[in-house]
Protein backbone atom coordinates (compact mmCIF):
# COMPACT_ATOMS: atom_id res chain seq x y z
CA UNK A 1 0.00 0.00 0.00
CA UNK A 2 1.92 2.97 -0.95
CA UNK A 3 1.34 5.79 1.30
CA UNK A 4 1.12 9.23 -0.64
CA UNK A 5 1.11 12.88 0.85
CA UNK A 6 -0.71 14.97 -0.52
CA UNK A 7 -0.66 18.88 -0.96
CA UNK A 8 -2.67 20.10 1.69
CA UNK A 9 -3.53 23.17 -1.16
CA UNK A 10 -5.55 20.27 -2.51
CA UNK A 11 -7.69 19.99 0.02
CA UNK A 12 -8.51 23.77 0.55
CA UNK A 13 -8.84 24.08 -3.68
CA UNK A 14 -9.89 21.04 -4.84
CA UNK A 15 -12.01 18.48 -2.18
CA UNK A 16 -13.85 21.63 -0.47
CA UNK A 17 -14.89 23.70 -3.87
CA UNK A 18 -16.29 20.35 -5.35
CA UNK A 19 -18.56 19.43 -2.01
CA UNK A 20 -19.68 23.30 -2.85
CA UNK A 21 -20.31 23.40 -6.70
CA UNK A 22 -22.01 20.38 -6.22
CA UNK A 23 -24.01 21.41 -3.37
CA UNK A 24 -25.33 24.59 -5.31
CA UNK A 25 -26.24 22.64 -8.57
CA UNK A 26 -27.94 20.54 -6.87
CA UNK A 27 -29.89 23.46 -5.19
CA UNK A 28 -30.18 25.24 -8.03
CA UNK A 29 -31.71 22.12 -9.92
CA UNK A 30 -34.61 22.28 -7.10
CA UNK A 31 -35.57 25.61 -8.02
CA UNK A 32 -35.39 24.99 -11.90
CA UNK A 33 -37.64 21.78 -11.46
CA UNK A 34 -39.93 23.36 -9.62
CA UNK A 35 -40.36 26.14 -12.04
CA UNK A 36 -40.75 23.81 -14.74
CA UNK A 37 -42.46 21.05 -14.05
CA UNK A 38 -45.92 21.39 -14.04
CA UNK A 39 -48.81 19.89 -10.95
CA UNK A 40 -49.53 16.78 -11.30
CA UNK A 41 -53.71 16.41 -11.56
CA UNK A 42 -55.73 13.26 -11.03
CA UNK A 43 -58.83 12.57 -12.73
CA UNK A 44 -62.08 12.33 -10.56
CA UNK A 45 -62.39 8.56 -12.74
CA UNK A 46 -58.97 7.62 -11.14
CA UNK A 47 -59.65 8.77 -7.85
CA UNK A 48 -63.12 6.22 -7.89
CA UNK A 49 -61.26 3.90 -9.27
CA UNK A 50 -58.81 3.72 -6.24
CA UNK A 51 -61.35 4.13 -3.83
CA UNK A 52 -63.44 0.63 -5.27
CA UNK A 53 -60.24 -0.82 -5.08
CA UNK A 54 -59.75 0.11 -1.65
CA UNK A 55 -63.56 -1.10 -0.91
CA UNK A 56 -63.09 -4.51 -2.11
CA UNK A 57 -60.22 -5.24 -0.37
CA UNK A 58 -61.74 -3.98 2.97
CA UNK A 59 -64.63 -6.00 1.89
CA UNK A 60 -62.50 -8.87 1.48
CA UNK A 61 -60.52 -8.34 5.06
CA UNK A 62 -63.14 -7.42 7.19
CA UNK A 63 -66.19 -8.78 5.97
CA UNK A 64 -66.61 -11.71 8.21
CA UNK A 65 -68.08 -9.01 10.97
CA UNK A 66 -70.99 -8.48 8.43
CA UNK A 67 -74.06 -11.23 8.62
CA UNK A 68 -73.94 -13.10 5.54
CA UNK A 69 -76.68 -11.09 3.59
CA UNK A 70 -74.77 -7.67 4.25
CA UNK A 71 -71.95 -9.50 3.02
CA UNK A 72 -73.24 -11.15 -0.05
CA UNK A 73 -75.18 -7.63 -0.89
CA UNK A 74 -71.93 -5.63 -1.13
CA UNK A 75 -69.84 -8.55 -3.12
CA UNK A 76 -72.81 -8.39 -5.68
CA UNK A 77 -72.99 -4.76 -5.78
CA UNK A 78 -68.69 -5.10 -6.61
CA UNK A 79 -68.42 -8.40 -8.18
CA UNK A 80 -71.64 -9.03 -9.99
CA UNK A 81 -71.65 -10.38 -13.98
CA UNK A 82 -73.46 -7.67 -15.47
CA UNK A 83 -73.77 -4.58 -13.11
CA UNK A 84 -71.08 -5.07 -10.59
CA UNK A 85 -68.35 -2.38 -10.35
CA UNK A 86 -65.66 -4.18 -10.85
CA UNK A 87 -66.87 -6.43 -13.40
CA UNK A 88 -67.80 -3.44 -15.46
CA UNK A 89 -64.65 -1.67 -14.84
CA UNK A 90 -63.16 -4.95 -15.96
CA UNK A 91 -64.22 -4.68 -19.36
CA UNK A 92 -63.31 -1.39 -20.14
CA UNK A 93 -61.38 -0.98 -23.62
CA UNK A 94 -57.61 -0.80 -22.56
CA UNK A 95 -56.08 2.70 -23.01
CA UNK A 96 -52.62 3.12 -24.40
CA UNK A 97 -50.56 0.52 -23.30
CA UNK A 98 -46.97 2.41 -23.21
CA UNK A 99 -45.74 5.92 -22.26
CA UNK A 100 -44.79 6.00 -25.93
CA UNK A 101 -48.15 6.76 -26.83
CA UNK A 102 -49.88 9.48 -23.96
CA UNK A 103 -47.84 12.13 -24.64
CA UNK A 104 -48.34 14.31 -22.22
CA UNK A 105 -46.70 11.37 -19.42
CA UNK A 106 -43.94 11.48 -22.19
CA UNK A 107 -43.08 15.23 -22.14
CA UNK A 108 -43.01 14.99 -18.30
CA UNK A 109 -40.58 11.82 -18.60
CA UNK A 110 -38.22 13.82 -21.17
CA UNK A 111 -38.28 16.72 -18.69
CA UNK A 112 -37.27 15.10 -15.68
CA UNK A 113 -34.83 12.98 -17.17
CA UNK A 114 -33.44 16.06 -19.16
CA UNK A 115 -33.00 18.30 -15.90
CA UNK A 116 -30.80 15.46 -14.55
CA UNK A 117 -28.66 14.23 -16.74
CA UNK A 118 -27.73 17.34 -18.59
CA UNK A 119 -26.19 19.55 -15.49
CA UNK A 120 -24.61 15.92 -14.61
CA UNK A 121 -22.88 15.47 -17.39
CA UNK A 122 -21.83 18.90 -18.05
CA UNK A 123 -20.63 19.99 -14.72
CA UNK A 124 -18.86 16.72 -14.36
CA UNK A 125 -17.00 17.06 -17.39
CA UNK A 126 -16.12 20.88 -16.18
CA UNK A 127 -14.47 19.63 -13.46
CA UNK A 128 -12.51 16.87 -15.33
CA UNK A 129 -11.45 19.29 -17.47
CA UNK A 130 -10.46 22.14 -14.79
CA UNK A 131 -9.46 19.54 -11.80
CA UNK A 132 -7.25 17.31 -13.66
CA UNK A 133 -3.84 15.78 -13.49
CA UNK A 134 -3.41 15.13 -10.11
CA UNK A 135 -5.29 12.93 -7.76
CA UNK A 136 -7.52 14.12 -4.84
CA UNK A 137 -8.03 11.42 -2.44
CA UNK A 138 -7.92 7.88 -1.84
CA UNK A 139 -10.86 5.33 -1.15
CA UNK A 140 -10.74 3.66 2.06
CA UNK A 141 -11.75 0.21 0.42
CA UNK A 142 -9.45 -1.74 -2.31
CA UNK A 143 -10.11 -2.17 -6.11
CA UNK A 144 -8.92 -3.95 -9.25
CA UNK A 145 -7.29 -2.97 -11.83
CA UNK A 146 -10.53 -2.64 -13.78
CA UNK A 147 -11.27 0.42 -11.98
CA UNK A 148 -8.51 2.93 -12.90
CA UNK A 149 -8.68 4.25 -16.35
CA UNK A 150 -12.59 5.03 -15.24
CA UNK A 151 -11.62 6.53 -11.34
CA UNK A 152 -8.52 8.00 -12.70
CA UNK A 153 -8.84 9.93 -15.81
CA UNK A 154 -5.74 11.99 -16.53
CA UNK A 155 -3.67 10.32 -14.32
CA UNK A 156 -1.27 7.63 -16.19
CA UNK A 157 0.44 6.09 -13.38
CA UNK A 158 0.24 2.00 -14.00
CA UNK A 159 1.85 1.56 -10.53
CA UNK A 160 -0.54 4.11 -9.27
CA UNK A 161 -3.06 2.05 -6.26
CA UNK A 162 -6.51 2.31 -7.76
CA UNK A 163 -7.83 3.64 -4.53
CA UNK A 164 -6.11 7.09 -5.63
CA UNK A 165 -9.28 8.71 -7.22
CA UNK A 166 -9.51 11.72 -9.25
CA UNK A 167 -11.43 14.52 -8.86
CA UNK A 168 -13.97 13.37 -11.22
CA UNK A 169 -15.26 10.39 -9.09
CA UNK A 170 -15.01 12.69 -5.77
CA UNK A 171 -17.92 14.74 -7.90
CA UNK A 172 -19.52 11.71 -8.50
CA UNK A 173 -19.00 10.46 -5.13
CA UNK A 174 -20.59 14.34 -3.56
CA UNK A 175 -23.60 13.91 -5.72
CA UNK A 176 -25.05 10.86 -4.06
CA UNK A 177 -23.74 11.66 -0.96
CA UNK A 178 -25.18 14.94 -0.48
CA UNK A 179 -28.98 13.37 -0.75
CA UNK A 180 -29.39 13.57 2.49
CA UNK A 181 -28.28 16.92 3.00
CA UNK A 182 -30.67 18.18 0.44
CA UNK A 183 -33.10 16.47 2.61
CA UNK A 184 -32.10 18.52 5.50
CA UNK A 185 -31.85 21.54 3.63
CA UNK A 186 -34.95 21.84 1.18
CA UNK A 187 -36.96 19.20 3.18
CA UNK A 188 -38.41 16.01 2.06
CA UNK A 189 -39.81 16.53 -1.37
CA UNK A 190 -36.68 17.97 -2.84
CA UNK A 191 -36.05 17.81 -6.79
CA UNK A 192 -32.37 17.82 -6.45
CA UNK A 193 -32.44 14.26 -5.08
CA UNK A 194 -31.38 12.42 -8.14
CA UNK A 195 -31.41 8.61 -7.10
CA UNK A 196 -34.98 9.14 -5.48
CA UNK A 197 -36.24 10.56 -9.51
CA UNK A 198 -34.93 7.25 -10.60
CA UNK A 199 -36.30 5.03 -8.00
CA UNK A 200 -39.68 6.96 -9.30
CA UNK A 201 -39.34 6.54 -12.98
CA UNK A 202 -39.17 2.91 -12.14
CA UNK A 203 -42.11 2.83 -9.87
CA UNK A 204 -44.14 5.37 -12.33
CA UNK A 205 -43.48 2.48 -15.06
CA UNK A 206 -44.90 -0.13 -12.76
CA UNK A 207 -48.41 2.25 -11.32
CA UNK A 208 -49.86 4.53 -13.95
CA UNK A 209 -48.87 1.90 -16.98
CA UNK A 210 -52.97 2.44 -18.31
CA UNK A 211 -53.12 -1.52 -18.26
CA UNK A 212 -52.62 -1.74 -14.84
CA UNK A 213 -56.05 -0.52 -13.90
CA UNK A 214 -58.01 -3.31 -15.66
CA UNK A 215 -55.55 -5.69 -14.09
CA UNK A 216 -55.92 -4.15 -10.40
CA UNK A 217 -59.38 -4.91 -10.90
CA UNK A 218 -59.42 -8.47 -12.68
CA UNK A 219 -57.66 -9.35 -9.33
CA UNK A 220 -59.76 -7.91 -6.87
CA UNK A 221 -62.98 -9.18 -8.63
CA UNK A 222 -61.10 -13.13 -8.88
CA UNK A 223 -60.25 -12.62 -5.05
CA UNK A 224 -63.74 -11.07 -4.31
CA UNK A 225 -65.65 -13.78 -6.21
CA UNK A 226 -63.51 -16.32 -4.51
CA UNK A 227 -63.70 -15.37 -0.92
CA UNK A 228 -65.57 -17.65 1.66
CA UNK A 229 -67.61 -15.77 4.08
CA UNK A 230 -67.68 -16.72 7.78
CA UNK A 231 -69.50 -14.76 10.35
CA UNK A 232 -66.88 -14.40 13.02
CA UNK A 233 -69.14 -12.85 15.47
CA UNK A 234 -71.13 -15.80 15.76
CA UNK A 235 -69.67 -18.47 18.33
CA UNK B 1 -70.98 15.72 41.35
CA UNK B 2 -67.29 15.73 39.02
CA UNK B 3 -67.72 18.43 36.62
CA UNK B 4 -65.14 18.07 33.60
CA UNK B 5 -62.79 21.15 34.78
CA UNK B 6 -61.44 22.94 31.48
CA UNK B 7 -58.23 24.03 32.19
CA UNK B 8 -58.04 28.05 31.91
CA UNK B 9 -56.11 28.54 29.12
CA UNK B 10 -55.52 32.20 29.40
CA UNK B 11 -52.43 32.32 31.39
CA UNK B 12 -50.19 29.74 29.73
CA UNK B 13 -47.04 30.34 28.04
CA UNK B 14 -46.35 31.05 24.09
CA UNK B 15 -44.52 27.91 23.83
CA UNK B 16 -47.65 25.57 25.70
CA UNK B 17 -50.27 27.48 23.56
CA UNK B 18 -48.34 27.10 20.52
CA UNK B 19 -47.55 23.21 20.89
CA UNK B 20 -51.20 22.56 21.99
CA UNK B 21 -52.72 24.32 19.22
CA UNK B 22 -50.26 21.85 17.29
CA UNK B 23 -51.54 18.48 18.94
CA UNK B 24 -54.89 19.65 18.26
CA UNK B 25 -54.24 20.43 14.65
CA UNK B 26 -53.13 17.25 13.70
CA UNK B 27 -55.41 15.15 15.84
CA UNK B 28 -58.46 17.47 14.53
CA UNK B 29 -59.98 17.93 18.00
CA UNK B 30 -62.86 19.86 17.73
CA UNK B 31 -62.40 22.41 21.17
CA UNK B 32 -62.96 25.50 19.61
CA UNK B 33 -63.59 27.50 22.53
CA UNK B 34 -60.68 26.86 23.61
CA UNK B 35 -58.50 27.32 20.49
CA UNK B 36 -60.48 30.81 20.29
CA UNK B 37 -59.50 31.46 24.12
CA UNK B 38 -55.67 30.26 23.18
CA UNK B 39 -55.50 32.64 20.09
CA UNK B 40 -56.79 36.04 22.03
CA UNK B 41 -54.98 35.65 25.39
CA UNK B 42 -51.94 34.05 24.74
CA UNK B 43 -50.88 33.17 20.63
CA UNK B 44 -52.10 36.71 19.11
CA UNK B 45 -49.81 38.81 21.16
CA UNK B 46 -47.05 37.87 18.96
CA UNK B 47 -48.30 35.95 15.88
CA UNK B 48 -45.02 36.65 13.93
CA UNK B 49 -43.26 34.43 16.18
CA UNK B 50 -45.13 31.61 15.12
CA UNK B 51 -43.29 31.90 11.57
CA UNK B 52 -44.55 29.84 8.56
CA UNK B 53 -46.79 27.99 11.14
CA UNK B 54 -49.10 31.52 11.16
CA UNK B 55 -51.12 30.55 8.29
CA UNK B 56 -51.93 26.98 9.55
CA UNK B 57 -52.99 28.80 13.12
CA UNK B 58 -55.19 31.22 11.33
CA UNK B 59 -56.91 28.71 9.61
CA UNK B 60 -57.61 26.56 12.80
CA UNK B 61 -58.77 29.32 14.36
CA UNK B 62 -61.01 30.98 11.62
CA UNK B 63 -62.79 27.63 11.94
CA UNK B 64 -63.01 27.19 15.61
CA UNK B 65 -64.59 30.91 15.32
CA UNK B 66 -67.24 29.54 13.00
CA UNK B 67 -67.90 27.02 15.16
CA UNK B 68 -67.82 29.48 18.72
CA UNK B 69 -70.13 32.02 16.94
CA UNK B 70 -67.44 34.39 16.88
CA UNK B 71 -67.85 36.55 13.12
CA UNK B 72 -65.41 39.08 14.31
CA UNK B 73 -62.71 37.08 14.53
CA UNK B 74 -63.58 34.76 12.03
CA UNK B 75 -63.64 37.70 9.50
CA UNK B 76 -60.40 39.28 10.58
CA UNK B 77 -58.40 35.52 10.10
CA UNK B 78 -60.00 35.60 6.18
CA UNK B 79 -58.59 38.92 5.96
CA UNK B 80 -54.83 38.27 7.22
CA UNK B 81 -55.41 35.02 5.22
CA UNK B 82 -56.46 36.71 1.83
CA UNK B 83 -53.81 39.44 2.10
CA UNK B 84 -51.03 36.68 2.15
CA UNK B 85 -52.96 34.12 -0.44
CA UNK B 86 -55.00 36.13 -2.33
CA UNK B 87 -56.37 33.28 -5.09
CA UNK B 88 -56.33 30.66 -2.72
CA UNK B 89 -58.81 28.07 -2.83
CA UNK B 90 -58.36 27.07 0.82
CA UNK B 91 -59.54 30.43 1.47
CA UNK B 92 -62.35 30.86 -0.51
CA UNK B 93 -63.35 27.82 0.90
CA UNK B 94 -62.98 29.58 4.44
CA UNK B 95 -65.12 32.52 2.94
CA UNK B 96 -68.10 30.35 1.89
CA UNK B 97 -68.28 28.46 5.35
CA UNK B 98 -68.48 32.08 6.95
CA UNK B 99 -71.36 32.91 4.77
CA UNK B 100 -72.46 29.51 6.07
CA UNK B 101 -72.57 30.71 9.31
CA UNK B 102 -73.82 33.74 8.23
CA UNK B 103 -76.80 32.04 7.12
CA UNK B 104 -76.48 33.35 3.26
CA UNK B 105 -76.97 29.68 2.16
CA UNK B 106 -77.14 30.70 -1.49
CA UNK B 107 -74.10 32.58 -1.67
CA UNK B 108 -72.17 30.03 0.38
CA UNK B 109 -74.17 27.48 -2.08
CA UNK B 110 -72.76 29.19 -5.71
CA UNK B 111 -68.78 29.64 -3.95
CA UNK B 112 -68.66 25.69 -2.95
CA UNK B 113 -70.41 24.92 -6.58
CA UNK B 114 -67.22 27.14 -8.31
CA UNK B 115 -64.86 25.15 -6.15
CA UNK B 116 -66.29 21.92 -7.36
CA UNK B 117 -65.40 22.82 -10.80
CA UNK B 118 -62.00 23.97 -10.04
CA UNK B 119 -61.39 20.53 -8.03
CA UNK B 120 -63.20 18.01 -8.60
CA UNK B 121 -61.37 15.69 -6.73
CA UNK B 122 -61.29 17.36 -3.43
CA UNK B 123 -63.80 16.27 -1.13
CA UNK B 124 -64.42 18.49 1.52
CA UNK B 125 -65.90 21.09 -0.92
CA UNK B 126 -68.96 18.18 -2.13
CA UNK B 127 -68.98 18.19 2.16
CA UNK B 128 -69.55 21.14 3.19
CA UNK B 129 -72.02 21.16 0.06
CA UNK B 130 -74.03 18.58 2.27
CA UNK B 131 -73.76 20.50 5.30
CA UNK B 132 -75.29 23.38 4.11
CA UNK B 133 -78.17 21.27 3.00
CA UNK B 134 -77.96 20.02 6.85
CA UNK B 135 -78.07 23.30 8.41
CA UNK B 136 -81.13 24.27 6.32
CA UNK B 137 -83.21 21.16 7.97
CA UNK B 138 -83.84 19.75 3.74
CA UNK B 139 -82.54 16.44 5.30
CA UNK B 140 -84.17 14.08 1.86
CA UNK B 141 -81.89 16.61 0.24
CA UNK B 142 -78.59 15.60 2.39
CA UNK B 143 -79.44 12.03 2.29
CA UNK B 144 -80.05 12.32 -1.72
CA UNK B 145 -77.04 14.70 -1.78
CA UNK B 146 -74.57 11.93 0.45
CA UNK B 147 -75.36 8.94 -1.76
CA UNK B 148 -74.08 10.90 -4.86
CA UNK B 149 -71.27 11.91 -2.84
CA UNK B 150 -71.03 8.21 -1.74
CA UNK B 151 -70.88 6.70 -4.78
CA UNK B 152 -67.35 8.38 -5.77
CA UNK B 153 -65.65 8.81 -2.41
CA UNK B 154 -66.83 5.27 -1.08
CA UNK B 155 -64.40 4.70 1.74
CA UNK B 156 -65.81 7.99 3.65
CA UNK B 157 -65.99 7.38 6.81
CA UNK B 158 -67.41 9.86 8.29
CA UNK B 159 -69.50 10.44 5.55
CA UNK B 160 -71.24 7.17 5.68
CA UNK B 161 -71.69 8.13 9.60
CA UNK B 162 -73.66 11.20 8.98
CA UNK B 163 -76.00 9.25 6.34
CA UNK B 164 -76.30 6.54 9.32
CA UNK B 165 -77.68 9.60 11.75
CA UNK B 166 -79.86 11.00 9.05
CA UNK B 167 -81.63 7.78 8.61
CA UNK B 168 -82.36 7.09 12.10
CA UNK B 169 -84.15 10.46 12.40
CA UNK B 170 -86.11 9.54 9.57
CA UNK B 171 -86.40 6.01 11.80
CA UNK B 172 -84.96 3.79 8.69
CA UNK B 173 -83.15 1.30 10.52
CA UNK B 174 -82.04 -0.95 7.51
CA UNK B 175 -80.95 1.71 5.74
CA UNK B 176 -79.08 3.14 8.86
CA UNK B 177 -77.86 -0.27 9.41
CA UNK B 178 -76.19 -0.63 6.29
CA UNK B 179 -74.50 2.44 6.29
CA UNK B 180 -72.51 1.72 9.69
CA UNK B 181 -71.25 -1.85 8.21
CA UNK B 182 -69.96 -0.05 5.37
CA UNK B 183 -67.80 2.36 8.48
CA UNK B 184 -67.34 -1.10 10.41
CA UNK B 185 -65.47 -2.80 7.17
CA UNK B 186 -63.07 0.25 7.52
CA UNK B 187 -62.67 -0.18 11.12
CA UNK B 188 -63.60 -3.68 12.40
CA UNK B 189 -62.16 -2.72 15.99
CA UNK B 190 -63.92 0.37 16.85
CA UNK B 191 -66.20 -0.60 19.35
CA UNK B 192 -68.38 2.23 19.19
CA UNK B 193 -69.66 0.75 15.78
CA UNK B 194 -69.95 -2.10 17.11
CA UNK B 195 -72.28 -0.79 19.64
CA UNK B 196 -74.41 1.26 17.76
CA UNK B 197 -75.31 -1.29 15.40
CA UNK B 198 -76.01 -3.55 18.34
CA UNK B 199 -77.90 -1.33 18.96
CA UNK B 200 -80.11 -0.59 15.62
CA UNK B 201 -80.31 -4.23 15.56
CA UNK B 202 -82.13 -4.92 18.75
CA UNK B 203 -84.06 -1.81 17.73
CA UNK B 204 -85.12 -3.64 14.47
CA UNK B 205 -86.57 -6.67 16.63
CA UNK B 206 -87.02 -9.95 15.52
CA UNK B 207 -85.27 -13.10 16.89
CA UNK B 208 -82.55 -12.78 14.00
CA UNK B 209 -81.55 -9.32 14.33
CA UNK B 210 -81.80 -9.66 18.24
CA UNK B 211 -79.44 -12.28 18.00
CA UNK B 212 -77.30 -10.31 15.78
CA UNK B 213 -77.16 -7.59 18.00
CA UNK B 214 -76.09 -9.64 20.82
CA UNK B 215 -72.92 -10.78 19.29
CA UNK B 216 -72.34 -7.23 18.44
CA UNK B 217 -72.77 -6.10 21.80
CA UNK B 218 -70.43 -9.37 22.98
CA UNK B 219 -67.65 -7.75 20.10
CA UNK B 220 -68.00 -4.35 21.51
CA UNK B 221 -67.80 -6.18 25.51
CA UNK B 222 -64.61 -7.45 24.38
CA UNK B 223 -62.96 -4.58 22.62
CA UNK B 224 -64.44 -2.15 25.36
CA UNK B 225 -64.71 -4.27 28.43
CA UNK B 226 -65.65 -0.69 30.51
CA UNK B 227 -68.81 -0.01 28.18
CA UNK B 228 -71.59 -0.08 30.40
CA UNK B 229 -74.38 -0.05 27.27
CA UNK B 230 -73.10 -3.13 25.78
CA UNK B 231 -73.39 -5.11 28.93
CA UNK B 232 -76.63 -3.89 28.84
CA UNK B 233 -77.26 -4.90 25.32
CA UNK B 234 -76.52 -8.37 25.98
CA UNK B 235 -78.44 -8.80 29.02
CA UNK B 236 -81.22 -7.46 27.04
CA UNK B 237 -80.52 -9.38 24.10
CA UNK B 238 -80.16 -12.23 26.37
CA UNK B 239 -83.50 -11.76 27.86
CA UNK B 240 -85.77 -10.95 24.86
CA UNK B 241 -83.93 -13.88 23.08
CA UNK B 242 -85.09 -16.30 26.35
CA UNK B 243 -88.63 -14.89 26.02
CA UNK B 244 -91.19 -17.12 24.49
CA UNK B 245 -90.20 -20.08 22.35
CA UNK B 246 -86.95 -20.71 23.05
CA UNK B 247 -86.37 -24.40 24.45
CA UNK B 248 -85.67 -25.07 28.07
CA UNK B 249 -82.02 -25.92 27.52
CA UNK B 250 -81.71 -22.56 25.67
CA UNK B 251 -82.76 -20.18 28.33
CA UNK B 252 -81.00 -21.66 30.63
CA UNK B 253 -77.59 -21.48 29.00
CA UNK B 254 -78.50 -18.04 28.38
CA UNK B 255 -79.28 -17.62 31.45
CA UNK B 256 -75.61 -18.55 32.86
CA UNK B 257 -73.65 -16.75 29.88
CA UNK B 258 -75.94 -13.12 31.18
CA UNK B 259 -75.20 -13.42 34.69
CA UNK B 260 -71.46 -13.38 34.67
CA UNK B 261 -72.28 -9.79 32.88
CA UNK B 262 -74.93 -9.15 35.22
CA UNK B 263 -72.81 -9.54 37.93
CA UNK B 264 -70.72 -6.80 36.51
CA UNK B 265 -72.99 -4.14 36.03
CA UNK B 266 -74.39 -4.47 39.43
CA UNK B 267 -70.64 -4.20 40.68
CA UNK B 268 -70.11 -1.23 38.93
CA UNK B 269 -73.38 0.51 40.85
CA UNK B 270 -72.01 -1.10 43.80
CA UNK B 271 -69.11 0.47 43.36
CA UNK B 272 -70.73 3.92 42.78
CA UNK B 273 -73.07 3.46 45.57
CA UNK B 274 -69.66 3.09 48.03
CA UNK B 275 -68.86 6.60 46.68
CA UNK B 276 -71.68 8.37 47.86
CA UNK B 277 -72.59 9.57 43.68
CA UNK B 278 -75.62 8.48 43.42
CA UNK B 279 -77.95 7.39 46.29
CA UNK B 280 -80.16 5.28 43.76
CA UNK B 281 -77.02 3.21 42.87
CA UNK B 282 -77.68 0.21 45.55
CA UNK B 283 -81.63 -0.29 44.37
CA UNK B 284 -80.37 -0.20 40.65
CA UNK B 285 -77.98 -2.86 41.18
CA UNK B 286 -80.08 -4.73 43.44
CA UNK B 287 -82.73 -4.65 40.12
CA UNK B 288 -80.65 -5.69 37.37
CA UNK B 289 -79.36 -8.74 39.67
CA UNK B 290 -82.99 -9.51 39.69
CA UNK B 291 -83.51 -9.06 35.97
CA UNK B 292 -80.85 -11.23 35.49
CA UNK B 293 -81.51 -14.01 37.65
CA UNK B 294 -85.85 -13.62 35.96
CA UNK B 295 -84.04 -14.18 32.34
CA UNK B 296 -85.73 -17.32 30.88
CA UNK B 297 -88.01 -17.73 33.26
CA UNK B 298 -91.82 -18.01 33.82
Amino acid sequence: MTELLLDPALRTWVFMPIVVITFMIGVLRHYVSLLLMSKKKIELDQVQDGQYLIRSRLLRENGRFLPRSSFQMRRQFLAHEENGYLSKAMKRPSRAANPMADPSAMTEMMKGNMLNMVPMIVVGGWINWTFSGFVTTRLPFPLTLRFKPMLQRGVDLISLDTAWVSSASWYFLCVFGLRSIYTLVLGEENAADQSKMMEDQMAGQAMAAPQDPKAAFKGEWEALTMHQHNFALRE
Amino acid sequence: MRFYEGKDWTNVSFEVGRKTLREWREEQLRRSEEVVELWEHVISRSPSALGDELWMVYEQVCIAALDSARNDLALECIQALDKRFPRSNRVLKLQAMRLESLEQYDNANAIYTKLIESDATNNSYRKRKVSVLLAQGKRLDAIKELNEYLKVFINDSEAWIQLSELFLVESDYAKAAHCLEECLLASPLNAIYLRRLGDIRYTQGGLENVELAKSYYEQAYKLNPQDLRSQYGIVLCSNQMAGGKASVEKKQELRTSASAVVERIAQRYEDAAADGLNPEAQNIADTVRKMGSQIGGK
